[in-house]
């Protein structure tokens, strides 16, 4: 079996490489988790609605005696946000597909998920100051906003994605191109492409961060509007900013087991005769399936929001 | 062949995993009440909501901005709207007999109010809806749902409790609560969601309870 694949391997490295990558990450994700998968989701959701609880105990503590429970609704909000990117949060099966199958480095996966973290608590709570404060809306109409701000989030992860896996199309053409005029002489030449644009790198990283972060936390809309009914809203504000450290520390941690996971694989096969222009290849197969895999996310999350959002007798 | 299969089977589940994990947005508490007459036979069953302490709080907060600061008149109107959204919904919630769907129409009875639990106030609605066609609990299969397809809203009864059989002692049924185990069965059925748009399905299948009864 592995003596097949690894003479597959040798004949059609762009393939079989790529094959290969998703073969082994989906075999064992399927093993390990499959059968307790469903089992394991729910107690994530249990552990979603405890925080939850807690939060709200813990802003009603900050509204009757603001200098004893001031720090611990702190520390209570950073521990959601670790457990939020960690679990339920969103951010974290974009950041992981994209960086396994991009080119960036360790450092940039930090910064997008620092950025994105960042930026998703400040577009709730400049949502909510906004729509509340300013606006004076109803918080049922709040609510409803956040969903459909939610929703543009998920559309530009689709867009991201479209945009990943167009240009991992062109390179791969680009590269074919090469092939022909430099029938495998690996030269400096050969490495051209490997030399990112950083222009084009710092676009896309920001493109990342703001597809991740766009998503306001609900969480966050839930406790800013729950602190402002209570009249604690700067505690909001405070909690929300917690929330977004935690979700970051978290994002950041898997942003860099993704890298080193990516970088392991790569390595594998370094060292066979793959080499140059199939490594290449290889990384734009990858970059390719990543973008696919992203559209698709992007599209499943789209549709389930807009069912809500489109109607829901209590939203 | 099993390469594209496994495929399939991690982007569904990464799908309906990560719509999963985007939800639910708040929670609901359920108490239901099945009401027997003498000859066991199921009349009424009677339901209470208890929502989440945001919700709440931004449901209350808001009714009395709507409505002014008369609590009880608030909470008649709004109790009036929200009873009236759910009617295309079927209150979320669905009644078998015999493995046959029974409309149960509209509440005879509702009522929109709050109680203060933990020092928050809790927004809570009863609804009492009647079965007319009167199945007997000791020779029907009687299945009973509430939940919200979308799981936007998470409904749970929670425990036991939460379930009750008024003038039942006699009849020697006890409620029993089903919760399913999600599989990769359930998880493509409540993925195919886009693809029908029908009511019944939905992420909210997934961890929908069913009560049954089990009698001596």
């Amino acid at each position: 079996m592995i003596n097949r694949g690894f003479k597959i391997l040798q004949n059609r490295p762009g393939y079989s490489v790529a094959g290969l990558f998703i073969i082994v990450f989906g075999y064992f994700l399927l093993k390990t988790l499959m059968p307790s998968w469903p089992e394991l989701l729910g107690h994530i959701i249990e552990a979603q609605r405890y925080f939850h609880k807690l939060l709200s105990t813990h802003i009603k503590a900050v509204a009757n005696n603001t200098d004893t429970y001031g720090l611990t609704l702190l520390a209570v909000s950073f521990a959601y946000g670790v457990f939020h990117a960690a679990g339920p949060g969103h951010g974290k099966a974009i950041i992981i597909t994209y960086l396994a199958s991009q080119k960036e480095s360790m450092k940039q996966g930090v910064a997008i998920s620092l950025i994105a973290s960042l930026f998703q608590s400040l577009i709730a709570i400049g949502l909510i100051s906004f729509l509340v404060m300013i606006l004076n809306l109803k918080f049922r109409d709040v609510t409803q906003t956040g969903q459909q701000v939610e929703q543009i989030g998920y559309i530009l992860v689709i867009l991201l994605g479209v945009f990943l896996a167009f240009r991992a199309l062109l390179n791969l053409f680009r590269s074919q191109a090469d092939r022909k005029t430099v029938e495998h002489q690996h030269d400096e030449h050969c490495n051209h492409s490997y030399i990112p644009d950083k222009k084009l790198t710092r676009m896309k990283m920001l493109g990342v961060a703001l597809s991740m972060g766009m998503r306001p936390c609900s969480g966050a809309i839930l406790v800013l509007i729950y602190a402002q009914v209570i009249n604690v809203y700067w505690y909001g504000v405070l909690a929300t900013l917690a929330i977004g450290a935690g979700t970051g520390m978290t994002l950041a941690a898997l942003a860099v087991a993704s890298v080193f996971a990516r970088n392991w694989l790569h390595g594998l096969f370094q060292g066979s005769r793959a080499s140059g222009h199939h490594i290449m290849r290889v990384s734009e197969f990858i970059a390719l399936a990543g973008g696919f895999v992203l559209m698709f996310l992007g599209w499943s999350l789209y549709s389930m929001a807009a069912q809500v959002v489109q109607s829901h007798p209590l939203l | 062949m099993l390469f594209k299969k496994s495929l399939i089977r991690i982007l569904l589940l990464a799908s309906v995993s990560a719509q999963l994990l985007a939800h639910p947005h708040t929670w609901i508490n359920l108490q239901s009440t099945f009401v027997l007459n003498e000859k066991f036979e199921l009349t009424e069953i009677k339901q209470q909501w208890q929502f989440d302490e945001y919700y709440s709080a931004m449901f209350i907060s808001d009714m009395l901005n709507e409505y002014g600061a008369d609590r009880d008149l608030a909470f008649a109107l709004a109790g009036e709207n929200m009873v009236d959204s759910l009617l295309d919904y079927q209150y979320f919630s669905s009644l078998s007999v015999d493995q046959a769907g029974i409309s149960i129409g509209q509440p005879s009875e509702y009522k929109l109010f709050s109680v203060v639990i933990d020092g928050a106030d809790i927004l809570t609605m009863t609804m009492t809806f009647s079965v007319s066609l009167k199945p007997n609990i000791k020779l029907s299969n009687i299945e009973w749902s509430v939940y919200d397809p979308t799981y936007y809203v998470a409904m749970e009864h929670n425990e036991l409790a939460n379930l009750v059989i008024q003038n039942g002692e006699k009849s020697g049924c006890v409620p029993k609560m089903n919760r399913p185990e999600p599989s990769e069965e359930t998880i493509a059925y409540a993925s195919s969601l886009d693809k029908t748009q029908t009511e019944t399905q939905g992420l909210g299948v997934l961890f929908a309870e069913t009560v049954r009864f089990g009698c001596l």
